[in-house]
């Protein structure tokens, strides 16, 4: 690099030669490198995303042989299709809420692990991150008994506070379902946001906050304006994180409601399942991955633009 | 030198790398694909089974017994529960790799794979190993498709009210001769302060089970033989009112105190711990539970009956039906070895075989030589004798019908039992989904 800039500086034509073979080399060793990685890539990401988007254009199953081309005709569909849009409307609730409580509870915790608390943060660390470390199948399989009508904690748990727990159950009501699953999916992921957010939270210089402290600004004080202030990309990470998984959550809600009652539930995730492998209806099913792809890319773009920062350097 | 070595040893491995991702293509072409496997080949089957722990001991022991008995065939056993079996077998029969063998049920699962090209033949192997004398004609004839068979049958499964008596005892229940009853026991039962039924919706296939002899019983078997296989003119299609009744006898149910809340979102597996732990005293279920049943000490200490007759005008159909349907084993099309997987067919409805499947897991046999009334349980004897009484099956709705119509109608039965959709309101939308279905295979 530095051989570079003085082939800038001091253009000769055989100096600038030999540099220019010492690049090609360095090239060529960076492309060997990363080729594995783009071979991968373009095999398990690029190939499959252009065969989804080819495959959105017909009508097919994936057991039979019919393949018939429909140009547009499953994204009108889809437009009409008033699953489709409940299980956006599912995916856009989950994200709120997911953000909302995920992050907010999140940030709170580690506040408090950071520097709210003197003594049991690696055990209040532990105790809330441990719910991440299980797997979702495990961890839905325990809600469903803790949702279950007749055994489970909760119905117990809010005839304890005297209320009534809901007739027709946690998961079979369908006006509370989507909540239920919100319950568990906060419960779950609320203490990965928190380790990232704490880790951002002690990387912040402690010298910012002693020299607060000489001029005497309270906890509240130093919370909102250097800690907030100093993990902004921190922050902005995790809520782009959060986005993206309420957007293509499948897991807990397939183990817990499988789209149920009657479809309420329903994500885009369960229902590009439902679609590819209950009703046999492929082509529609890629319709709706294309869709969800279209999110997640807008997403990730997103948190391209919101966390680049100009380089000072530059 | 170091350097360019590295690089050389980099160059050769990601060639490699490249060759090996290749080579799958390219290998069957080297070999002669249509050839024949040779004789003394070891034959490896692969055998899918959408199956539980009980059946699966059997399903071991079976096929432990079948390759002691023929050394040149080996089965690869792949049991899956329920709801993944079913999500597999779509994935893997559309594939270049699927099961030899596996599970299915008769009805349109058959029926769609049949009109797919997935399914072998079996017809010839009938003959050759003597099934039509040997396995009941009615059993053969659910996996018959235009003179075709393309399942061995090896169970019937049934749908029974099986009931505690010593509570119905203490209760001073008696079984019921009639629907009417029916609900009058429900409506008694309610009112100590427990449901009648243990009913688990969860999965949706527990309620489509009352719509499927409540179909049958309000509209007649005549017409949803047309409107299921969607024969029936697109004016006529589902528009029967015993469907809107259907759905209304099942509201008479929920009314009555039949079912406790909370059902669709209880599993079948809740429902059953809460029948077998008396919390109900009925419970509305398939003859495989008689297996768990007797594994949990019930044996003897439960009656069973029918869905009773609706004794109403506005029931059409024959009053005498029982929900009841069979299951089987299908070969693909795409197995390299046929003849090895008739002859584990044939093996595993054989009578020794199924005389092991009544005395280890309670399933009913589809061969009367295998039911030794000395030693069979109390509950398989009644269940046989019962279906001999019968004058026909009404088969699983979610079965016979096609995916995505079955679907409005699980779906339906949840929205109905939530009090989200009235029955005309269901109804429309199965109709509604049963004209679309029927203008595109018109297409």
């Amino acid at each position: 690099m530095i051989d570079s800039v003085q082939t800038h500086k001091h253009p000769s034509p055989t100096r600038g030669a030999r540099v220019s073979a010492r690049q090609k080399r360095e090239w060529l060793d960076g492309y060997l490198l990363v080729t594995p990685a783009i071979v991968a890539f373009v095999l398990l990401v690029v190939y499959p995303m252009f065969s989804t988007i080819y495959l959105s254009l017909f009508d097919y199953g994936l057991t039979d042989a019919r393949i018939r081309f429909v140009g547009l005709g499953n994204y009108i569909e889809l437009t009409q299709d008033t699953i489709f849009w409940r299980s956006l409307r599912n995916n856009l609730t989950i994200l709120v809420v997911s953000v909302i409580v995920q992050v907010g509870f999140g940030l709170i915790l580690a506040a408090l692990i950071d520097r709210g608390i003197r003594w049991g943060k690696g055990i209040a660390r532990t105790l809330n991150f441990a719910p991440v470390v299980m797997s979702a199948v495990a961890v839905g399989i325990l809600w469903q008994l803790i949702y279950d009508p007749t055994v489970g904690l909760a119905n117990h748990f809010v005839r304890l506070l005297g209320l009534t727990p809901p007739s027709q159950g946690w998961l079979g009501d369908p006006n509370i379902v989507i909540y239920s699953i919100l319950v568990v999916a906060c419960w779950q992921y609320t203490g990965y946001v928190m380790i990232i957010i704490l880790a951002g939270m002690q990387s912040v210089s402690q010298e910012l906050y002693e020299a607060a402290e000489i001029d005497g600004a309270t906890e509240l004080r130093k919370f909102l304006h250097i800690t907030l202030p100093s993990i902004r990309n921190v922050n902005i990470a995790v809520i782009l994180i959060t986005m993206i998984g309420a957007i293509k959550v499948f897991d807990l809600v397939y183990i817990l409601t499988r789209g149920g009652p009657a479809n309420a539930s329903q994500v885009m995730g369960t229902y590009i399942y439902y679609n590819a492998f209950t009703v046999n209806q492929a082509g529609y099913a890629s319709t709706i991955s294309v869709v969800l792809l279209g999110f997640a890319l807008a997403l990730g773009f997103l948190q391209l633009r919101l966390s680049y920062r100009p380089r000072e350097d530059a | 030198m170091i350097q360019h070595l590295a690089r050389f040893a980099f160059i050769l491995v990601l060639l490699l790398g490249v060759a090996a991702c290749a080579a799958p293509a390219s290998a069957p072409a080297a070999t002669a694909p249509e050839q024949a496997p040779a004789i003394t080949e070891k034959q490896t089957l692969d055998l899918w089974f959408n199956s539980d722990d009980l059946l699966n001991q059997y399903n071991e022991k079976i096929i432990a017994a079948f390759e002691a008995a023929t050394p040149g065939i080996d089965i690869v056993y792949s049991p899956y529960p329920n709801e993944a079996y079913k999500t597999n077998l779509q994935v893997a029969i559309g594939s270049n790799d699927p099961p030899d063998i596996f599970f299915n049920w008769s009805g349109d699962d058959t029926g769609r794979f049949v009109r797919e090209g997935h399914l072998l033949d079996l017809t010839p192997y009938a003959e050759q190993f003597g099934w039509y004398d040997q396995l009941s004609p009615a059993m053969l004839a659910a996996f018959t498709i235009n003179d075709k068979l393309y399942g061995a049958p090896y169970s019937q499964e049934a749908k029974y009210f099986y009931y505690h008596i010593d509570m119905f005892e203490e209760m001073g229940l008696s079984v019921p001769t009639n629907f009417d009853e029916l609900l009058g026991i429900c409506r008694s039962v309610s009112a100590t302060g427990m449901p009648a039924l243990a009913f688990g919706n969860q999965e949706r296939w527990e309620g489509v089970h009352y719509l499927t002899i409540f179909n049958q019983k309000m509209a007649g078997e005549e017409t949803i033989a047309l409107d299921y296989s969607l024969s029936n003119p697109a004016d006529v299609l589902f528009t029967d009112p015993g469907y809107v009744g259907a759905f209304e006898r099942l509201l008479a149910m929920q009314e009555a105190g039949c079912f406790g809340d909370a059902i669709n979102s209880t599993t079948p597996d809740a429902a059953l711990i809460q029948f077998v732990n008396k919390v109900t005293p009925m419970y509305y279920q398939g003859t495989w539970i008689m297996g768990s049943l007797k594994e949990n000490g019930l044996e003897g200490k439960y009656g069973m009956f029918r869905m009773p007759p609706m004794t109403d005008a506005a029931a059409k159909g024959n009053q005498n039906f029982v929900l009841a349907g069979p299951i089987g084993l299908e070969i693909s099309s795409k197995t390299p070895y046929p003849d090895a997987a008739a002859k584990f067919l044939d093996f595993y409805v054989s009578q020794s075989s199924q005389q092991a499947l009544l005395a280890d897991v309670n399933r009913i046999p589809v061969r009367a030589d295998a039911v030794d009334r000395d030693t069979a349980s109390p509950g398989v004897i009644a269940v046989v004798d019962d279906l001999a009484t019968a004058e026909g099956t009404a088969l699983w709705l979610d079965v016979v019908l096609e995916n995505s119509i079955s679907e409005v109608y699980l779906n339906s039965i949840q929205e109905v039992l939530a009090g989200a959709k009235t029955p005309t309101e269901a109804v429309a939308a199965v109709r509604e989904q049963a004209l679309k279905v029927q203008a595109n295979l018109a297409q």
